[in-house]
């Protein structure tokens, strides 16, 4: 008997099963585990290497060196590296982010007021251009299986430079033509769900095209698989043949990359923040930054690192659940 | 083959729709609609909209920057005003007699906190105390009070308050009137920590909700009769409320305006144009002056006749134009024209243009590094005097940077730059802090950017902080023309701000360009 998975001499398969699964949960905590010390490590020296001093930022250029020390002492800047390190790893431990230097507000409440617009945009965006890309990839394919060499031109035209379509560029045009022109859509703010079109569209115009262009090739290629060709064998109408048979074989390489782009536009919506004046974890982010403003950069870093691993972990189980394949080889 | 054998079960296909449904799900509970009429500015005629480019400091005593003068003019009144000459009104205070070194004001006797107490003589004297206390580290003190300490003390009886310096300082009850000194409510010296979050003043508003972020809601307050007169209009009633959208870029703040989202904003970008004048009243007002500091400790401009030649190969007109996209006025001092004891007189001792004459006194300087912040302008402005020092020969490296980074750099005391084009922000409309820049102590022990040591401009300083009335200003006036006859500062430009109002809304702003929520009126 050929076993194809390792199980522990004398163990019984569910025992192997389940030590399988610890395995693979303690291999997935340690990675989670050493991606936070990094973050913490990564986060703490980088904001200290760009420059200027978040004290003169604080107090302004007005203020004299006494009142620069006074700031810096009330800031946590007047101790050593190893000792401001130690403090922050300190406060870490107990979940305390510290406070802004700029506002004086918790960086906790900071990212609990904004982290939501953040991920709501990356996540419906996602969603979109999931839905968006697939549909579109799944049409061309179909209708230019075995022909319309000239529709196949002009999709892949048309999605190269939609794919290459700078944000900020598609930003400023769909506010132009849909809220200043036509009046269809608010250009900015954040006090209804009519909001969230232009910005949503903004973001995932691009991440649809090229969504687009992958699912176009992948059905390209399962439309001539064996078991397609047997089911339009028996006439099955067009919608149970595509979306429950050729949809399913293109999920893979679908959510892989939905995965990437969602993790990808948590950080990634900073300038369709800036243009809709949505008031996501980005735009403040850009102010912390501006202003030297340590804990927010560090907070906001630390907790948008870990949200992308949680996503990445998600995506992997997903796929695992879906993929047998992935089942099989434990991965 | 079947679909198991190549890849997903199609029975697991719903947990698409689980990723859907949780996206609109999360939608909705993020807050997205939380509907506040509120966002459209110009449909509720009974509030106003306003945008400010950062999240407000609503402590007082850490005021340091435009948005953070607007929001306190709402909530926080001062003892005294100025207004749109200038001029010294009254405020909480209803009368004062000023000294050299000491002004005592009489309080008005109807004025309540937020929460309703009356406010006192010593709520007033505890205020302030709380302002000049070191361990507050409040970074404009020093317009107000000079490098002064400062004793406070009240007669509740009475119902007045004396500030005394330990030294004489003319500016001592304009400085009164700066959005720093507001006046702090008891409730809020006891736990300054609320400060962040709700509001303790005696202004005409008081904070309804703060999202730093995206909004601040100020109520206005049934019985606020105490309010100055600053010299606007005072026709039409104060809107119950008034919201203040943070939009950090103009041009979403324009996009805003004209869908009626907005109702006032600030511009001071190329964005105005798009304004449509017939449905906006565009106010053009002074924020501040720009200037280029020479930097004179370890550097060649320790030497006259090179600054001389510097300040011939520039055409101010020409940077006005390149960094304030030509809505910026060639200005005489540093001190910006509608600041009082502002002397237009000093622009005659300021060198001309004169390339050849730049060309020979700028033959052997060897490299010039030019700093800047990419605020003004995006560094434009720079880029021009980089050209302009290129054009006489001079090899001229330029450092467009942030601001953090270049007032890092500005204020380190290092011999690493030599030329600094200095946008000075004066939302106060003090002549404090130009003069505080360009004499004095150095940097890093000092704010004197450019390390000049002017004897005459010191003198004259001298006299200014120490006379009040016409013979402080004239001794103002003085100084500002020293500093230029010795080239210690390059006067460029105005900083022109624009404050635009959607018709039926009028907005006053008295100083520095900085619209006094108090003064806002539809109708």
């Amino acid at each position: 008997m050929i076993r194809t998975e390792p199980i522990t001499a004398g163990a019984r398969p569910w025992q192997a099963r389940a030590g399988g699964l610890l395995g693979a949960v303690l291999r997935k905590a340690a990675g989670v585990a050493c991606v936070v010390a990094g973050l913490v490590v990564a986060s703490f020296l980088l904001v200290r290497l760009i420059p200027g001093d978040p004290a003169r930022s604080v107090a302004g250029t007005q203020a004299t060196a006494d009142q620069l020390a006074v700031v810096r002492d009330q800031l946590g800047l007047d101790g050593s590296l190893p000792q401001q390190f130690g403090d922050y790893v300190g406060r870490l431990a107990q979940g305390d982010f510290g406070t802004s230097f700029e506002t004086g507000e918790p960086v906790r409440t900071i990212i609990q007021d904004a982290l939501p617009y953040t991920l709501v945009l990356a996540l419906v965006a996602t969603v979109a251009a999931l839905v968006a890309g697939i549909a579109l990839g799944m049409t061309v394919a179909v209708l230019c299986r075995g022909g319309r060499p000239r529709l196949d031109a002009a999709f892949q035209a048309l999605t190269s430079i939609g794919a290459s379509f700078p944000e900020y560029v598609a930003g400023t045009l769909l506010v132009l033509v849909f809220a200043i022109g036509l009046g269809l859509f608010p250009p900015g703010g954040s006090d209804s769900l009519d909001t969230l079109v232009l910005p949503v569209i903004a973001v995932g115009l691009a991440p649809t095209c090229t969504l687009a262009r992958i699912v176009r090739r992948e059905t390209a290629t399962v439309l001539e698989l064996d078991y397609m060709r047997a089911a339009r064998s028996k006439h099955l109408p067009p919608l149970r043949l595509y979306v429950r048979h050729a949809l399913p074989n293109l999920m893979t390489a679908t959510l892989s990359y939905a995965g990437l782009l969602l993790a990808g536009l948590l950080s990634g919506t900073i300038i369709a923040e800036s243009v809709f004046a949505w008031p996501g974890l980005g735009s403040r982010v850009v102010e912390a930054v501006a202003t030297r403003d340590y804990p927010v950069i560090q907070g906001a870093v630390i907790v948008l690192g870990l949200v992308a691993v949680l996503i990445t972990l998600l995506i992997d189980g997903l796929l695992g659940a879906l993929d047998p394949r992935r089942r099989r080889s434990g991965a | 083959m079947n679909a198991r054998r190549t890849g997903l079960q199609p029975g697991r296909l719903p947990a698409l729709g689980l990723i859907a449904a949780a996206a609109a799900g999360a939608a909705l509970l993020a807050g997205c609609g939380s509907g506040s009429k509120s966002d459209g500015g110009g449909t509720a005629r009974d509030s106003v909209t306003m945008a400010i480019a950062s999240n407000p400091s609503l402590d007082p005593a850490k005021a340091a920057n435009q948005a953070d003068g607007i929001a306190l003019s709402g909530l926080y009144d001062t003892l005294v005003r100025l207004d749109a000459g200038g001029n010294v009104v009254a405020g909480l205070a209803s009368s004062w007699t000023a000294t050299p070194d000491s002004v005592a004001l009489q309080l008005r006797k109807d004025v309540t906190c937020s929460d309703g107490t009356k406010l006192t003589a010593s709520a007033v004297a505890a205020s302030l105390t709380r302002l000049v206390d070191p361990a507050t580290a409040a970074p404009y003190i020093g317009a107000s009070f000079g490098p002064n300490k400062v004793t406070v003390t009240a007669d509740d009886a009475a119902s007045s308050v004396t500030v005394k310096t330990s030294g004489p300082w003319s500016q001592l009850l304009p400085g009164l009137a700066m959005s720093w000194t507001g006046i702090v409510c008891p409730a809020g010296l006891k736990d300054p920590k609320a400060l962040l979050t709700k509001s303790f003043g005696t202004g005409p508003y008081e904070l309804q909700s703060a999202a730093p972020g995206r909004r601040f809601l100020l109520r206005h307050r049934s019985g606020y009769t105490w309010g100055p007169k600053l010299g606007g209009s005072e026709a039409g009633t104060p809107p119950k409320t008034v919201q203040l959208n943070v939009v950090a870029n103009e041009s979403t703040a324009v996009n805003l305006l004209v869908s009626n989202k907005l109702d006032i904003a600030l511009l001071g970008g190329p964005d105005l144009e798009r304004i449509g004048r017939s449905a906006f009243t565009v106010t053009q007002k002074d924020g501040g002056t720009v200037w280029l500091a020479f930097n004179e400790q370890g550097t060649s401009m320790k030497d006259e006749a090179l600054r001389r030649g510097v300040a011939q190969a520039i055409d101010r007109a020409a940077f006005a134009d390149a960094a304030t996209f030509g809505r910026g006025k060639v200005i005489p001092s540093v001190v910006g024209p509608s600041i009082q004891c502002s002397d237009a007189g000093a622009g005659a001792a300021v060198p001309k243009l004169d390339a050849a004459a730049a060309r020979a006194a700028l033959s052997k300087v060897g490299t010039v590094t030019i700093i800047g912040t990419t605020q003004l302008g995006g560094g434009a402005g720079q880029e021009y005097i980089q050209a302009a020092l290129r054009g006489v020969g001079v090899d001229a490296k330029l450092r467009n940077t942030d601001t953090a980074t270049w007032s890092q750099t500005l204020t380190g005391g290092k011999g690493d730059w030599e030329l600094s084009v200095v946008p000075a922000l004066n939302p106060a409309g003090s002549i404090i802090i130009p003069i505080s820049q360009t004499t004095g102590a150095a940097p890093p022990k000092g704010t004197n950017f450019g390390s000049a040591q002017n004897p005459q401009a010191g003198a004259a300083l001298g006299k200014a902080i120490t006379q009040v009335g016409a013979q402080s200003c004239a001794a103002w006036g003085q100084v500002q023309q020293a500093l230029n006859a010795r080239v210690d500062v390059l006067p460029l430009s105005t900083l022109p701000l624009s404050i635009v109002a959607r018709k039926g809304v009028s907005v006053v702003a008295p100083q520095g360009g900085m619209p006094d929520l108090g003064t806002i009126r539809l109708g």
